[in-house]
């Protein structure tokens, strides 16, 4: 079974004018897979980031996450859900800026009243992976861009969560960063079996995944398989996205 | 859209944040125009009320105005700088500082005239009522409603000045701040400020020092120590916010069996994080609710004299002749008769007072004029006051001080007995041994004893043999009148005495004291005293409310992004519960716990200043507060509770 499964999934935003966000979009993630989302602005990938992560509800359609449907459970248990067995990782890096490095990766263990014992235990692992370790003590205003999306990505790692959320993770990031950002989390998926779903408009993020679903109006268009080679995979994305009519300037880089 | 518009709306679309001061504002400019109602009503202003108690009134207007200044000087000064980012993109779009600055003037005229508007309003609508209770309070004839052109006049014109004042002096210190400055205010936590461990240790020894000065004061040092305590007070409280609270809270942020307990450290690093800003707002609030409570206390507790003034007063009417008088007898024969033509039926008792001229033992040997009295005068009169006589017979040479007052009690303790040789007749001394257990004679028809003490005693009783003996330099005559209930005397002798009192210190032949009188006039000073210290503490815990209310406002943004981010990640209904209930509990209830301690530590000096136990007073006033703050508290947590949770789904 599918650890993941979307299903026929759809969201009507009501208003003036109605707007179809998604539109029975229908797939599934398996067990340790790194699937992308890809799609132009506005085809709907936070929205269906959202909805599975419980933050949004669907007009119709469901979703099971290990067989199970999060939508039908109380709004505490919802929360509940969301700190257990999801990670998220946003573009905004979203971190506290009261907290330090170590509370804000902490923070879901914290939650959860995990002892502090084994919650400065499991951080150091984390940290270490992560190489965050020198910087414990800082708060994020402190950090490079990269190192606050290091730190969002422990944070959303340290719980061991079912499935890791990205939202556009290299967004705010430069092509370095980006690049060490995109490089640990395909290191997490390989390592540690991290299930990963990221919804991102970067072609070079995207080729790190195993597979690129690609989203247009909030309907499934296509998907496509990483194969041998990245470079391969990366032309294949590029390609997917002119045909999809992505716009060109979204594409950081062309084949002569 | 022109500029006042604009100034309209911004202040329009802000509302929220300005509600708190909006309606402080409004309700001093209410609390001044019922008390100019009151003051300039036409039955006060024909003498119902003792020209003390309606000064007392005129003088308590004129220190809530200025505090009104300083409130709204504080208050806008703070909302701006809440601004300045948004100042800061205005001043980059072009607009000139002058413009900037006439748009703050128009803002804050804005508010000042709803405020005086909405005051004026509630003024006329409560005043009625405010009145009833005045007449009520000082037990005068009800007063009728009505509004002469005097007190509008006076309340429109002067908080008019004083917006205008401020909007003035705000607009001015718009002016010097730099772009760079203003766009970078708030953008940085200001995590970085180590507090000192010394800084905050001379907290803790400040407060201590003058929380055991005031406890251990007694009735002769109270007045000497109550400037520098009130000084270290002040000081140490705004060291232990500044600097003891920060260090706490960084020590217990390295304790993480508690720190990473749950939503805690969600808790200790936003107290943490906001520290210095906290302790500012955190100083002020104490300060301000420290002395609303203890004035309060203060005037709640001079209500208790009023239970000791059969002790004070022990003859419903006292009269005194002065060596030489030519109208003893008539006054005598006129308070006789008045008190026969009302009914009242009396017992008079009198008594020769001696002076005689002595030299004290102790150091410094002073000359001094000895008021004297016999022990049988001395025992007439406690008995007819109704006291049980229980003094024992006294020997040669010994002497009881006289209490002028029960209040003197507590300065026995402090007080040297002292032995005096009479200088015209060598061979007699007289020998303190004790004091009287009850007041012959009222304190204002005494001579003093002791000049330079604060409490001043009313001379010796001696023996009968002894009185005999001593040749006196002048003779007083003291006629008691004894009736059963003093309240009834109210009005006698009024033409001998207006206020019900002549002192013994005046140039008139006699002294006299009307129980019946002098109470009224002191129950009606006290309970304006009571009702002033009740509208000035009120108006001041309403200041104190505000700045917190602004407090929360103004972080309200900051904080529901902060809790969006947390929700996201996974936080119950509850949990935001929790987290936000206790954020709001220290907010509201770190300052009033250390004004409660503070005031119970000046109750604890105000007591000695009392001989009746002034505890039940003070517990309610405490209470009362307490539970008005806990109110408060609730009505401001379901508000805000309510607001973060429609503004984050």
């Amino acid at each position: 079974m599918a650890l993941l499964e979307v299903n026929q999934l759809t969201k009507i935003y009501e208003g003036k004018v109605a707007r179809t966000a998604l539109d029975h979009l229908h797939f599934s993630v398996e067990e340790g897979e790194f699937v992308g989302i890809m799609g132009p602005s506005g085809s709907g990938k936070t929205t269906l980031l959202n909805v599975i992560a419980t933050i949004d509800e669907p007009t119709a359609g469901s979703v099971s996450l290990r067989g199970h449907d999060p939508h039908s459970l109380n709004k505490e248990e919802m929360a509940l859900f969301r700190r257990r067995e999801l990670g998220f990782v946003f573009q905004q890096f979203n971190l506290l800026d009261t907290l330090t490095v170590e509370e804000n990766i902490a923070l879901p263990l914290l939650l959860d009243g995990i002892p502090v014992q084994e919650s400065e235990q499991r951080l150091q692992r984390v940290m270490q992976k992560l190489s965050l370790t020198a910087n414990g003590e800082q708060f994020p205003y402190e950090l490079s861009g990269g190192q606050m999306q290091r730190t969002a990505i422990a944070r959303a790692i340290i719980h061991h969560p079912a499935l890791l959320m990205a939202d556009e993770p290299t967004g705010n990031l430069d092509s370095k960063s980006a690049g060490d950002v995109m490089s640990l989390i395909s290191a997490l998926n390989a390592e540690e079996r991290t299930t990963v779903l990221m919804a991102t408009h970067d072609a070079v993020a995207a080729s790190y995944c195993s597979r690129v679903i690609f989203v247009k109006d909030g309907r499934f268009y296509n998907e496509i398989y990483k194969g041998d080679s990245r470079q391969q995979f990366f032309q294949n994305i590029i390609d997917m996205l002119s045909l999809l009519g992505g716009d060109i300037r979204d594409l950081s880089f062309v084949r002569p | 859209m022109t500029f006042l518009s604009f100034a309209l709306r911004n202040v329009i679309r802000n509302k929220r944040t300005y509600a708190a001061y909006f309606i402080s504002s409004a309700f001093s400019v209410m609390i001044f125009f019922v008390c100019a109602l009151f003051t300039s009503h036409p039955a006060i202003k024909d003498g119902l009320l003792a020209d003390s108690a309606v000064n007392a009134m005129v003088g308590a207007e004129w220190i809530l105005y200025a505090f009104a200044f300083l409130f709204v000087l504080y208050s806008v000064s703070s909302f701006l700088n809440s601004r300045s980012r948004e100042f800061g993109i205005y001043r980059m779009h072009g607009m000139t500082t002058r413009q900037l600055g006439s748009l703050v003037f128009w803002e804050n005229m804005l508010i000042g005239i709803a405020a005086i508007g909405l005051g004026i309003v509630a003024g006329l609508l409560t005043g009625k009522l405010f009145l009833m209770v005045c007449s009520a309070f000082l037990d005068i004839p009800s007063l009728p409603f009505q509004v002469t052109a005097s007190p509008l006049f006076w309340t429109i014109g002067s908080f008019t000045a004083l917006f205008v004042a401020i909007s003035l002096i705000t607009s001015a210190m718009l002016g010097s701040s730099k772009l760079v400055d203003l766009f970078q205010a708030g953008q940085r936590p200001k995590a970085n400020q180590k507090p000192s461990a010394s800084l905050a240790l001379l907290a803790i020894l400040l407060l201590a020092a003058s929380y055991v000065l005031a406890a251990t004061s007694v009735a002769t040092t109270v007045y000497y120590r109550v400037i520098p305590v009130v000084a270290m007070t002040v000081c140490g409280t705004y060291l232990l916010y500044a600097q003891f609270i920060g260090l706490a809270v960084q020590r217990l942020k390295q304790y993480r069996p508690l720190s990473w307990r749950r939503t805690n450290v969600v808790t200790i690093a936003s107290l943490a994080h906001r520290f210095k800003d906290n302790a500012r707002m955190f100083f002020m609030v104490t300060i301000l609710s420290t002395v609303s409570f203890c004035s309060v206390g203060v005037f709640a507790s001079t209500h208790t004299l009023l239970r000791s003034f059969l002790d004070d007063y022990p003859s419903a009417i006292a009269y005194i002749a002065k060596q030489g008088s030519q109208v003893e007898e008539e006054h005598v024969e006129q308070l006789k008769g008045e008190l026969a033509s009302k009914g009242i039926p009396y017992k008079v008792a009198e008594m020769p007072i001696h002076y005689v001229e002595v030299r004290g033992t102790s150091t410094p040997k002073r000359l001094q004029t000895l008021p004297i009295i016999r022990l049988s005068d001395y025992k007439t009169a406690v008995e007819l006051a109704g006291h049980t006589f229980d003094e024992k017979p006294l020997e040669d040479g010994e002497g009881l001080v006289i209490l002028t007052t029960q209040r003197e009690r507590s300065f026995i303790a402090a007080r040297k007995k002292d032995s005096y040789l009479l200088i015209d007749q060598p061979g007699i001394t007289i020998r303190e041994i004790g004091y009287t257990s009850q007041v012959p004679i009222p304190n204002y028809l005494s001579a003093k004893l002791d000049i330079e003490l604060e409490a001043q005693f009313g001379g010796i009783v001696v023996s009968d043999a002894l009185f005999e003996r001593i040749v006196p330099d002048s003779v007083d005559r003291y006629t008691g009148f004894y009736v059963p209930d003093y309240k009834e005397t109210a009005g006698i002798g009024a033409q001998l005495a207006k206020d019900g009192l002549v002192r013994y210190q005046t140039e008139a032949p006699y002294a006299i004291t009307v129980s019946g009188t002098l109470y009224e006039v002191q129950r009606s000073l006290y309970s304006m005293m009571l009702l002033i210290s009740l509208l000035i503490g009120a108006m001041f815990f309403l200041a104190a409310g505000s700045f917190l209310y602004f407090r929360l406002y103004s972080d309200l943004d900051y904080d529901r992004r902060q809790y969006a981010m947390i929700a996201k990640l996974g936080l119950t209904d509850k949990e935001l519960a929790v987290i936000v209930t206790r954020q709001l509990a220290i907010l509201f209830f770190v300052p009033t716990g250390v004004a409660v301690v503070h005031s119970l530590f000046a109750f604890a000096a105000l007591q000695t200043m009392f001989y009746l136990s002034v505890a039940a007073e003070l517990i309610i006033v405490l209470a009362s507060f307490v539970a008005a703050q806990l109110a408060y508290f609730y009505f401001i947590r379901q508000r805000y509770l309510r607001n973060l949770r429609k503004r984050m789904s």
